[in-house]
């Protein structure tokens, strides 16, 4: 039987991956995926501790943070794929109108 | 106590709510698109006599209408106003963003904003801010048809946006596992007793990533300039007033009903993020050729200036950081409806040198852009000085001296990229071709803003009562709990 202690660390893990793709990934999508991972190690943080304080409102923000995560992947890939047809690349370091 | 379901409480967020996704289903089967400008101008005049007359109360925990968020849903009723004016000048010459989809996500921005001022718990104000900052997003990005790039803001925007609601969710996470509550008021009283000091500090910390990042303050500033470029002009104003002003305000009453007792603290984590946002706004400010880039490093600054109302720990100067952010809303309003215009009839303008003698084709717009320079700089009789001198004055008073000198030396280095506009528009000699005529939804906004700011920086006193009143009542009911 897990202990809340490995439900974190299995959060935190899960939050590092997500936050080293955010950070070394040039692909858009990935940079997506890795913000769906990083929200997926909060979900399970939450859910832990719910579970194990016998409180109610973790599993409710978890319903939340599933919503918010649907909502947050359409927009990012609606302005993936407007990008893509517009600048014909979806590669961030090709992206490079603005300067400083 | 039980759960209180009292509809009447949340009446105008129920009607906003009603009224933009009507906007979004009729806007298919309408040829004319000027309707739903029609609609939001009733929409928010209606607003305007609801949000007066709607009873104060509770709706669950969740929610609560009191003094202090009915007088700022006021302002920012008043300002989004004044925007769908610019907008509605702006939209006749940009006809491809003329949709109704323009307006109902102003609408559900404001809806957003409504919402985090009213919630009295983390979740509700994380979930608020999200509904407020998604259709910002898409606002951005539907200036893609005239200006390519912008979806380049739009989409660092959104990155950046993000990545601050993951860390307000971390935030929450440290606050739930050592707090085990969400709501403001057990916070408030789990650190009354003394309770898990250090760990509610983390968690704040972790918070206050999230809100700086949509209050553009320095380590997270890199979106604004491009964000703000990208955007169509009036929602340029839309971000940096309305947005900043409805964050910062839902920051100031997260200090004052949940961390109240650490207030001190907070205070000096804020000191370095401040300086350093003055700073760079300030500085990288002299450089920028494109107007409205070079007004969005001064919103970085403005933003920092307003916080130094926070530093001080004090209720009064948390009252000056909201009236603050309500003068530099009024700043931002007036000044992006001229760029606006100038922007309808001819968009080379909004680049700096080539705005050369505007003074002898347009002396009263001339005249304006002198008013609305002057107060961003803090020159006298304007409102701009007044709310800086409050500002200062009450760090001051909590005796901190040297933040706040080095805040006025800063201040000085960021008189110069005002100066340098008037500079260019009175003195410069250049020949330059501008034919314009006035406009009714362009005159009213500008006009109005500006007849403020220079009524404000001669009698501040009801602006600031009003305000300090606010906090006041805040300060007794938490006796009252507690």
């Amino acid at each position: 039987m897990p202990s809340l202690g490995h439900y974190i660390i299995l959060a935190i893990i899960l939050f590092l991956i997500g936050l080293f793709g955010f950070l070394t990934r040039r692909n858009l999508i990935i940079i997506l995926i890795s913000i769906e991972i990083m929200l997926n190690g909060l979900i399970v943080l939450f859910a832990a501790i719910s579970h194990f304080t016998k409180d109610i409102s973790g599993y409710i923000i978890v319903f939340f943070i599933i919503a918010m995560a649907a909502a947050e992947a359409a927009i990012g890939l609606s302005l993936v794929v407007l990008i893509y047809r517009r600048l014909r690349t979806i590669y961030s370091d090709e992206i490079i109108h603005f300067k400083g | 106590m039980g759960i209180t379901l009292n509809f009447s409480v949340i009446l105008t967020e129920i009607i906003f709510v009603l009224i933009s996704s009507l906007i979004f289903l009729i806007d298919k089967f309408i040829k004319n698109k000027n309707y739903a400008f029609y609609i939001t101008l009733i929409t928010l005049v209606l607003a305007f006599y609801i949000v007066l007359f709607v009873p104060f109360g509770e709706f669950t925990y969740a929610y609560k209408a009191d003094f202090y968020s009915s007088v700022i849903k006021l302002f920012l009723v008043g300002g989004t106003l004044l925007i769908s004016l610019i907008s509605y000048s702006y939209l006749q010459y940009y006809v491809n963003l003329n949709s109704g989809e323009y307006y109902g996500f102003l609408l559900f921005s404001l809806v957003g904003a409504f919402l985090m001022l009213s919630g009295m718990d983390l979740v509700t104000i994380y979930l608020a801010m999200e509904l407020m900052s998604f259709p910002v997003y898409f606002l951005i990005a539907l200036n893609y048809t005239y200006y390519r790039a912008s979806l380049e803001g739009a989409l660092k925007y959104f990155i950046v946006g993000s990545l601050g609601s993951i860390f307000i969710l971390i935030g929450l996470g440290v606050i739930y596992y050592f707090g085990g509550t969400f709501l403001l008021q057990e916070i408030f009283n789990k650190l009354a007793q003394n309770f898990y000091f250090k760990e509610f500090l983390i968690g704040f910390i972790f918070l206050l990533i999230g809100f700086s990042i949509k209050l553009s303050l320095v380590p997270f500033h890199m979106w604004a300039p491009d964000a703000y470029e990208s955007a169509p002009v009036p929602i340029t104003s839309f971000i940096a007033g309305i947005v900043k002003f409805a964050v910062m305000a839902t920051l100031v009453k997260i200090i004052l009903i949940g961390f109240n007792p650490l207030k001190i603290e907070i205070g000096e984590i804020f000191i370095p993020i401040i300086l350093a946002s003055i700073l760079i706004g300030n500085v990288m400010a002299i450089k920028q050729d494109n107007i409205i880039r070079m007004l969005a490093y001064s919103s970085i600054a403005h933003a920092g200036y307003a916080g130094l109302g926070i530093i001080s720990a004090d209720y009064a100067g948390y009252s000056f950081t909201i009236f603050y952010m309500l003068i530099y809303l009024i700043m931002t309003i007036g000044i992006f409806g001229i760029l606006a215009l100038l922007a309808n009839y001819k968009r080379e303008l909004l680049h700096i040198p080539s705005m050369a003698s505007l003074c002898e084709k347009a002396p009263f717009i001339s005249f304006l852009i002198l008013v609305f320079m002057f107060s961003l700089a803090g020159i006298p009789p304007t409102a701009g000085f007044i709310a800086k001198f409050y500002v200062f004055m009450s760090l001051i008073k909590t005796k901190y001296v040297w933040v706040a000198l080095i805040a006025i030396i800063f201040a000085i280095i960021g008189a110069y990229p005002y100066l340098r506009v008037l500079k260019v528009i009175y003195m410069d000699k250049e020949p330059l071709e501008f034919y314009f005529k006035y406009d009714f939804a362009f005159l009213i906004p500008v006009v109005l803003t500006a007849l403020l700011v220079l009524l404000i920086g001669v009698y501040p006193k009801p602006w600031t009562d009003i305000i300090y009143k606010t906090m006041y009542f805040y300060i007794s009911s938490l006796f009252y709990y507690s």
